[in-house]
């Protein structure tokens, strides 16, 4: 592959924030404008105050620009993410299902459009609350049997941002650690117990 | 030329306003295709007004999708090259000057190419008439329409024109009249008009030959005074009314508007609304206003304030719309206190409306020494003197607050004490004669960076960097050091942290090793250009001194550092004003005081002229009331003189001069007479001047000349 080393494991989290902008997202337009049509499909009319649907990257562009007004996504709200960090908490054997891509989008939702959200700095908090006890459930989880005999991790639920974080590492340990396991496996032969 | 004036719910429906102006040059963007970013070319004037307006007509180009090229310009000399260099790109279309050119013959300097307007946004004043009211018709210009016909130069003015009436039919009755070189067409106004633009030339032209300056080329074309009528023959005067419609003008009415023109312009300089409340006033109106570009507009017109540039009560009215403005953009609102700030909050970008002190920069130094450093309170208690640091320890005692708190820094006083300052200042203050301390401003919190910056700070910050950020040595204080005691503390030498030195960093050079330790490893490379001619380095440093405070209104870090840079330039200020008024080297001659700087160590500040304007408006206030004593107990009733300074710059060997007008007051302001009188001085004495500055009242004088000068200074009434 032509890519340099260092990014040939996976995407870096810039990119993942490019991939992530193409969700869609409602905004109300601050200037009037019949639909228009760019490469990737048809948006508007873009009539005040009524909220229109657009993808998240033109969202931000209008945004920045100041010519609309974002509309926070239903889950980046205080009480819904404090629901969601509590339940993430209560259930220790797996992961929640999240929105697929809320790290990259609640990131650039708040560096770009925090006056359109409501209480932005207790926001921040709480989306960094709940990446860091995914990740503490992650790091246990790199300590379970199935990796330790360099087999299987059980990773459902997890977003792109965080697979993609655990990726480089993950492989080269399971790969380490099956180097160190099938001898033992060929001697025990499979489906023997494990230790 | 189009004179637009600022928006507003009187205008006729005819008349054009800023919201016009901006949409032609929207549309002219548009149309070219914007092949490059050659088509709008915008020359700022380096200076904290510039500065601000430049930002925020950047923001709202930004938004629209304008690409732009933004020039800073020191001087008259830099504008020429900069003009010639402009011009030379074929795709340009709009030229932008802002916070420079009022007095410039606007349609004679500017030989602008075909399809290019110009729009003028300055606060200087006087204006130039024909910018005003001069036509410039352009046949080929396809976009006559849409400036009804008006020409190429907007002028944004900002409302106070209307009052120039009268001035204003004295010199159209002069532009106008019917000619007197025998012809008797009178009919055909653009004839009339192009004779006269054409007889015009002659008088310009045998003036500035006349004028005979030796050091720069510049200075001959750009006389302010029009001569827009040809000198007077003799004849016989018969009194006459000079408004009364008529034909031909007689001789009498055509001196009497001339007088009434040059009364115009003799009144001296003063200034209009600040060209960042300007741009402001525009981007409200295009509905696009925010609280970044309102910071600015509040800049703006605070340094106008602070440097006395305009008078209280203009200052209120300004102020009072800001109001508005804030209240609307910022919704929770509550007022801060005096001397407490505010809970930092990560995203608190807002504003909020504030009580400030006249004591400079005494949020972020200790309060002892903030009132110490300010004119004001220097002034009344006499600062520079022994007695006078008792009274003031008098007076910080009488309020109930000890030495030791005063002189921690401020951030660490005690609370409660910062709550009882501002009414026990009110309570005891008058007694020292020290009234009116506070005056209404504003502060913005930058999140955790910065929790609350006044806006008075913020444009000391600014300034400092525009004066001295690169290109002098100056030395700071480290933080927090003097607290330790006599041993801790000390100075290290000003060092923008990671920044690469435009190769004149043989002053930066840091000698002791290892004590940038705060500003960051800016490797001080010592690669002097060995080769520098004095102006070339000039011009860098205004223009790489602009672009770092460019920077510093987005980088919170660098505005805290600059804060830092602002104490130390206050500090040299006051040992020099302290060391002049020790001295008493102040001559009051009989038409203005005058005081010329010689030597001290931190002389080399003095070449910059804001630094000594600041100094003389320093000594002004200062002073102020002794010479009022002196002057009663003389009965001779000169209390209000004028000020003069100048400075010596050994490197180029010549003597910078400022003159100030100051208010018999404190906080008074009058028009500025000096740009006139320094001209006519220096064609009397035959002194090398060269008058570079925008600022008309800045000139420089070779060093030899400087007595010659002034002795013809002082013989002039002014």
């Amino acid at each position: 592959m032509a890519l340099p080393k260092h990014l040939q494991h996976g995407l870096t989290p810039d990119e993942l924030t490019f991939l992530a902008e193409e969700e869609v997202i409602s905004i109300v337009p601050s200037f009037s404008m019949t639909k228009i049509r760019v490469l990737s499909g048809v948006y508007g009319p873009f009539v005040p105050p009524s909220s229109t649907s657009v993808p998240l990257w033109m969202a931000l562009s209008l945004k920045r620009k100041r010519k609309c007004r974002i509309v926070a996504p239903e889950w980046l709200q205080v009480e819904r993410l404090q629901a969601l960090l509590k339940e993430e908490k209560e259930n220790q054997d797996g992961f929640n299902k999240l929105p697929r891509r809320f790290i990259e989008t609640g990131k650039v939702l708040l560096d770009v459009a925090p006056d359109d959200l409501h209480l932005p700095a207790q926001l921040r908090s709480l989306l960094k609350d709940l990446r860091e006890v995914r990740q503490a459930k992650i790091r246990l989880g790199l300590q379970s049997e199935g990796v330790m005999q360099g087999s299987y991790l059980q990773m459902n639920g997890l977003t792109p941002l965080e697979l993609m974080e655990l990726k480089p590492f993950l492989v080269k340990a399971m790969g380490v650690l099956q180097t160190l396991e099938p001898r033992k496996e060929e001697r025990d032969g499979y489906g023997a117990s494990q230790t | 030329m189009p004179l637009i004036n600022p928006p507003g719910p009187d205008l006729g429906p005819s008349a054009l306003s800023y919201v016009d102006a901006y949409n032609s040059i929207v549309s002219r963007v548009r149309r070219s295709g914007g092949s490059g970013s050659g088509g709008v070319v915008i020359f700022c004037g380096a200076d904290v007004d510039g500065l601000m307006a430049a930002r925020i007509l950047v923001a709202l180009f930004k938004q629209d999708d304008i690409s732009y090229r933004l020039l800073p310009i020191g001087s008259y000399s830099e504008l020429e090259v900069k003009r010639d260099q402009a011009f030379e790109n074929d795709e340009i279309h709009t030229l932008i000057l802002l916070s420079l050119g009022s007095l410039l013959p606007l349609s004679q300097y500017f030989t602008l190419p075909r399809k290019c307007h110009l729009h003028i946004i300055d606060a200087h004043r006087p204006w130039n008439l024909s910018n005003l009211y001069g036509l410039d018709l352009d046949m080929d210009d396809e976009d006559d329409e849409e400036t009804g016909g008006g020409g190429r130069f907007w002028v944004w003015g900002d409302g106070e024109e209307a009052s120039l009436d009268k001035v204003k039919k004295s010199w159209e009755a002069l532009e106008y009249e019917p000619s007197d070189s025998g012809s008797d067409t009178e009919d055909d106004e653009e004839e009339e008009e192009e004779e006269d633009d054409e007889e015009e030339e002659d008088p310009e032209g045998d003036n500035s030959d006349a004028e005979g300056d030796s050091n720069a080329p510049g200075p001959s074309r750009k006389r302010p005074r029009t001569n827009s009528a040809r000198p007077p023959k003799a004849k016989k005067r018969k009194p006459i009314d000079p408004d009364a419609p008529g034909r031909r003008l007689t001789r009498a009415a055509r001196d009497a508007h001339h007088d009434r023109i040059q009364r115009y312009y003799e009144a001296g300089t003063s200034w209009g609304m600040s060209v960042a409340q300007c741009v402001y006033l525009l981007a409200t109106v295009l509905e696009r206003a925010d609280n970044d570009l309102l910071w600015f507009a509040i800049l703006g017109t605070t340094h106008q304030y602070i440097s006395n540039r305009i008078a209280m009560s203009q200052y209120e009215r300004y102020h009072e719309l800001f109001l508005d403005e804030v209240v609307r953009l910022n919704h929770e609102v509550t007022p801060v206190g005096v001397g407490i700030g505010r809970t930092p909050n990560p995203d608190d970008r807002s504003i909020q409306r504030s009580e400030e002190m006249r004591f400079t920069l005494f949020r972020h130094w200790t309060l002892y020494e903030a009132m110490l450093h300010s004119s004001y309170v220097a002034g009344r208690l006499g600062i520079w003197k022994d007695r006078g640091k008792k009274k003031l320890q008098g007076l910080l005692a009488k309020m109930g607050f000890s030495l030791q708190q005063c002189t921690q820094a401020y951030p660490h006083m005690d609370t409660h004490l910062k709550r009882i300052l501002p009414e026990k200042l009110e309570a005891v203050a008058p007694d020292y004669g020290l009234v009116d301390l506070q005056y209404p401003s504003f502060s913005r919190s930058f999140g955790f960076a910065l929790s609350s910056l006044s806006a008075a700070d913020a444009v000391e910050g600014f300034s400092a960097l525009l004066e001295v950020a690169k290109g002098q040595r100056m030395e700071i204080e480290r933080e927090g050091g003097r607290n330790g005691g006599e041993w801790f503390g000390g100075t290290r030498a000003w060092n923008i942290g990671g920044r690469e030195a435009a190769g004149e960093d043989k002053e930066n050079v840091n000698p002791n090793g290892g004590a940038g330790a705060g500003a960051g490893g800016a490797g001080a490379d010592g690669r002097g250009k060995e080769t520098q001619d004095g102006a070339k380095k000039e011009q860098n440093w205004q223009v790489t001194n602009f672009w770092i405070a460019w920077d510093a209104c987005e980088d919170v870090a660098l505005m805290r550092n600059s804060l830092l840079l602002a104490k130390s330039l206050h500090s040299a200020i006051i040992r020099q004003g302290s060391s002049i008024l020790d001295k008493s080297s102040i001559r009051a001659l009989r038409t203005f005081r005058f005081c010329a700087l010689k030597e001290g160590p931190d002389l080399r500040l003095f070449s910059h002229p804001a630094t000594l304007s600041r100094l003389a408006l320093w000594l002004m206030d200062a002073a102020r009331d002794r010479w009022a004593a002196k002057a009663d107990k003389n009965k001779k009733g000169e209390k209000d003189l004028p000020f003069v300074v100048a400075a010596l710059d050994e490197e180029r060997g010549t003597w910078l001069v400022v003159g100030i007008t100051g208010g018999m007051e404190f906080g008074n302001v009058r028009k500025n007479k000096f740009g006139l009188a320094f001209q006519q001085a220096a064609e009397e004495s035959g002194a090398g001047a060269k008058h570079d500055m925008f600022e008309t009242s800045v000139v420089e004088v070779a060093k030899d000349d400087l007595t010659a000068f002034v002795e013809c200074l002082h013989l002039r009434s002014i």
